[in-house]
């Protein structure tokens, strides 16, 4: 095979492509000449091929094949020098040699890679060449630098965790890979949020960036921690947040005609008290979800419309609401509806097993659906409203604003809001006055406008629908302590 | 008080103060005569004897210990932000009472604080008498009970009906007052706000540090105000209780500058051995004044003596004496004894020698060696009859000895400064493993006496 690295016009190349390289002659395990010795090469040279047998090979070939001019320059020189101490630290020579490999013939080609961040790639993906090279496969925007690959989205998106200078933050770097049609496709439908996130607080911000080849990423703000499927809310007041700040988002969203299509736990973060919605991969305008159209996102929260016709029906926006009610059931009941606890999900690229579980599901859906969308195992105070979510029939299942609208109301108490201080719920508020309530002389020495502003907040409280019989007691009885 | 309003003071130390909006009640507050006693008390007592820069009072002390309850406040009201809800935090009207409360802090204290409680006022002091004489409210009383004498004054001119300061704090709303007094107890709403007042790095303490480093002149008593005021915030203790506390992440450095700065104050200038002779020369003199006068002896009265021969006989003051003790009358006290015709010599003798600055010395002995000497049984015979040769008066009143006992860490609970954790997770300060040595108590033994009688008590507790 050939070593050189095919590139396209104006492109960059491709991570299999430059995998490829592996199989140059020099890597070929038969090579079992001795290391050179210290003498024969420059310092650099020599920390690599002290990784190992293989790795030594390539660099011997190197210098083997080498022009008049060396491909590397005195500060290249040291740089490989850490590149060759970092591979040294938990790599097996085999995946080593496959990066040092990648990386000469990538100079060779005239295309730098940034050898200080080769060896931070190294030292944070141990023995796996493949996220390396990934790191190294792309030319990301001026400004930017890749710290480390964050996932592999199957073939289309290679997601990295980067250091963008400008904002000297860290933020997340996306980039469209496969055919370039289907990438520029793709790219434009990330990219119908980028307005939408300056608009909306639960909807992750998005900018756009170009390399000097003109390719384009995404960048977004880097929010952790990202939810899971072992996410649990540990109680009503998350799942309420969680439910009402992705409603909002969603509310927004399909106001502006637009679907997501996966929503999920791995899709929403938590940036301080509010959920962000991300991942926009999918989303489209309703109207291009239609009956030809097979079902897209997990399986895990697949509408049960989706599951039955495989096709996506008039209100294509309810699939949004079913799937945010799955993912707020998971964070209560320890698993997502149609779905065991612990249920493996079959890859997509595992098709024969991904059918028959598909067809399982559906099974699920019509015959098992009573038993399994248990709304009893569910808080009283949120069984409405997810019900209402969960609904089978799409046409009866509320839409993303009446569960706006609801949670708004019957769980006031324990929505946290922006205020002047903070985002509070009531419910926080309310543990916090009746956790530090002053005692009774306190009060009555307190300054009348103080002592106005901690009745009303007490009253304001009490109008909230959400707390319990006996909170509300304890309320009352704060009010009149405050009234005196 | 209007809205917009700014009263703007210099400091030497803080430099611009601004009081803006209602904290510029603090200024109408200094403007009392209760508070206006303070500025004829200095702050370091007699230390001016040695350091004669020393000569600002605790009017200044206070005004700025107001500053930084301002400071300190504005900043929490940032740092509360996320963590806590409106009415917990603090609002401006909460650091107007924080402010007002420093500034009146030390409003009881009399001249050489200490000196004069243990010697005029009697150690214990008769708590009952004066808490009625004060017209302090039962309630009060009870919680004031084993606190000191300037502590039951604070609390007495500002309860005191007929004073401009209760009369002006009431005038701009009913009961504040009694509040600013239930918040120097440290009981306040939000509740942690108190301990900005008293605790191991409060706005007292931070204050003092500086000024008196900086009126002084040593040099070791610096640390980065700024940096604290900066750092400090609002957490939770293990016990869910809402303390003030700084930034465990940042203000490591920053306190324990602070508390070596304090430190060194203590050994260069609180603990000077000349300031301490001085002081115990003047708790001498009081103290003879004091049994002398309950022997039956008559002191001359009348004028700004008039309220010290009082209490030396054992009565208490009413608000308007209180406000005739100071630096000044107590100079004239010691004047008149040392040049009137006092019927007794010791008093005499030791006012001459106090006006005069002829102060005793140390005796140089090894501390433990002192300590070992003093339990014996006839210690205090065995060293009067020694020296007695060298007095004028009676000797008992001729020998100083000087305990002192420093910690930087108070074991307190409800005066711990704490350390805040990102997670708004509070720990005692003394708990960090760069402070444990800190809250070690500091101890100190001296013997001062005549010069002319050091040598004789040198060998009478070396031998």
């Amino acid at each position: 095979m050939t070593a050189s690295v095919r590139r396209e016009k104006g492109g960059t190349p491709r991570r299999k492509e430059l995998q490829g390289c592996i199989l140059s002659e020099a890597m070929k395990p038969k090579d079992t000449q001795p290391p050179l010795l210290a003498g024969d090469l420059p310092s650099w040279a020599y920390a690599l091929c002290a990784v190992g047998a293989r790795t030594a090979g390539v660099v011997r070939a190197y210098f083997k094949s080498r022009q008049k001019t060396d491909l590397f320059g005195i500060k290249d020189e040291e740089a490989l020098k850490t590149v060759g101490d970092a591979l040294r630290k938990g790599w097996t020579d085999e995946e080593a040699c496959t990066v040092v490999d990648a990386c000469i013939k990538a100079f060779a080609e005239g295309r730098r890679i940034n050898l200080p961040s080769l060896s931070g790639w190294v030292l944070l993906h141990v023995n796996d060449s493949a996220a390396v090279l990934d790191c190294m496969s792309i030319e990301p925007p001026e400004e930017i630098s890749i710290i480390k690959v964050l996932s592999r989205a199957g073939s289309q998106k290679l997601v990295f965790l980067a250091r963008w200078t400008l904002t000297q933050q860290q933020v997340v770097l996306k980039k469209i890979t496969g055919l370039p049609e289907i990438a520029h496709k793709l790219v434009a439908r990330e990219l119908r949020t980028n307005p939408l996130s300056m608009k909306h607080p639960n909807i992750i911000e998005t900018h756009l960036l170009k390399n000097t080849n003109g390719e384009a990423f995404l960048v977004e703000k880097y929010i952790q921690p990202v939810l899971n499927d072992a996410w649990r809310s540990n109680g009503t007041q998350e799942a309420a947040n969680l439910l009402y700040n992705i409603a909002d988002a969603m509310t927004f969203l399909h106001s502006q005609r637009l679907v997501h299509g996966d929503i999920k736990p791995d899709n929403i973060a938590r940036d301080g008290e509010a959920y962000i919605l991300l991942d926009f991969g999918i989303c489209r305008p309703a109207a291009e979800f239609t009956g030809e159209i097979t079902a897209t996102g997990s399986l895990r929260t697949r509408a049960p419309e989706l599951l039955e016709n495989n096709a996506y029906q008039v209100e294509a926006p309810k699939v949004d609401v079913w799937a945010l009610g799955a993912t707020v059931y998971n964070a209560l009941v320890g698993r997502f509806p149609l779905i065991n606890e612990g249920e493996a999900i079959p890859r997509a690229s595992d098709r024969e097993r991904r059918a028959s579980f598909e067809g399982e599901l559906t099974r699920r859906s019509r015959e098992e659906w009573h038993q399994r969308v248990d709304l009893s195992l569910v808080p009283d105070v949120i069984r409405p409203l997810l019900g209402s979510a969960l609904e089978k029939d799409p046409s009866r299942r509320c839409a993303a604003s009446d569960l706006l609208k609801t949670a708004d109301k019957e769980l006031a108490a324990l929505i946290r809001k922006p205020s002047e201080v903070g985002r509070f719920a009531p419910i926080d508020e309310y543990e916090q006055i009746k956790r530090y309530f002053p005692e009774r002389r306190i009060i009555s020495l307190m300054p009348m406008t103080e002592r106005q502003n901690l009745e009303q907040k007490l009253r304001g409280l009490f109008q909230n629908d959400g707390f319990t019989e006996f909170q509300k007691h304890e309320l009352q009885s704060l009010i009149s302590e405050v009234a005196g | 008080m209007p809205k917009g309003r700014v009263r703007r003071v210099q400091d030497s130390v803080h430099g611009l103060m601004e009081f803006r909006g209602m904290e510029s009640l603090v200024i109408d507050v200094l403007r009392t005569p209760e508070l206006q006693r303070l500025r004829r008390i200095r702050q370091l007592g007699l230390a001016h004897l040695v350091f004669p820069g020393a000569e600002h009072s605790r009017l200044t002390h206070s005004l700025g210990a107001a500053w930084l309850a301002v400071r300190f406040g504005r900043q929490l009201i940032e740092a509360a932000r996320d963590f806590l809800i409106q009415t917990l935090a603090p609002s401006s009207l909460s650091v107007r009472d924080l402010a007002v409360a420093a500034l009146c802090h030390d409003l009881g204290h009399g001249p050489l604080s200490h000196a004069f409680e243990r010697e005029v006022i009697d150690d214990p002091y008769p708590f009952d008498a004066w808490a009625t004489k004060l017209g302090i409210p039962e309630e009060e009383r009870r919680e004031l009970r084993g606190s000191g004498w300037h502590e039951l004054v604070t609390a007495g001119l500002l309860a005191w009906p007929e004073g401009q300061l209760h009369q002006l704090l009431e005038a701009d709303e009913v009961h504040f007052s009694d509040r600013i007094r239930l918040m120097l107890r440290g009981k306040y709403y939000p509740p942690y706000l108190p301990r900005l007042l008293a605790s191991d790095i409060d706005v007292d303490r931070l204050d003092f540090v500086r000024r008196d480093t900086h009126q002084t002149g040593v040099a070791y008593g610096k640390y980065d105000l700024d940096w604290l005021v900066s750092t400090c915030t609002v957490g939770k203790t293990d016990n869910g209780d809402l303390v003030v506390g700084f930034d465990s992440r940042k203000a490591i450095r920053g306190i324990e500058q602070f508390l070596i700065a304090r430190a060194a104050l203590y050994d260069t200038v609180y603990h000077h051995k000349t300031v301490r002779s001085a002081e115990g020369m003047v708790g001498l003199f009081l103290k003879r004044l004091k049994d002398a006068t309950r022997a039956g002896i008559v002191l001359p009265s009348g004028g700004l003596a008039e309220p010290y021969v009082k209490l030396l006989s054992g009565e208490t003051l009413g608000f308007r004496e209180l406000l005739h003790l100071d630096d000044f009358s107590l100079s004239v006290l010691i004047e008149v004894m040392a040049t009137t015709s006092v019927d007794d010599e010791t008093v005499r003798d030791l006012g001459q020698r106090i006006l005069a600055r002829d102060l005793f010395k140390v005796v140089p002995v090894d501390r433990r060696r002192l300590g070992e000497y003093l339990r014996r049984p006839d210690a205090y015979s065995r060293l009067h009859a020694a020296i007695q040769p060298f007095c004028r008066g009676r000797a008992e009143y001729y020998i100083v000895v000087d305990e002192t006992n420093v910690r930087m860490l108070s074991d307190d609970p409800g005066e711990m400064a704490y350390v805040i954790d990102e997670d708004r997770r509070a720990v005692p300060i003394r708990d960090h493993d760069i402070f444990r040595d800190y809250w070690k108590p500091q101890e100190g033994l001296r013997i001062f006496t005549l010069a002319e009688a050091v040598a004789a008590v040198k060998a009478i507790i070396e031998h």
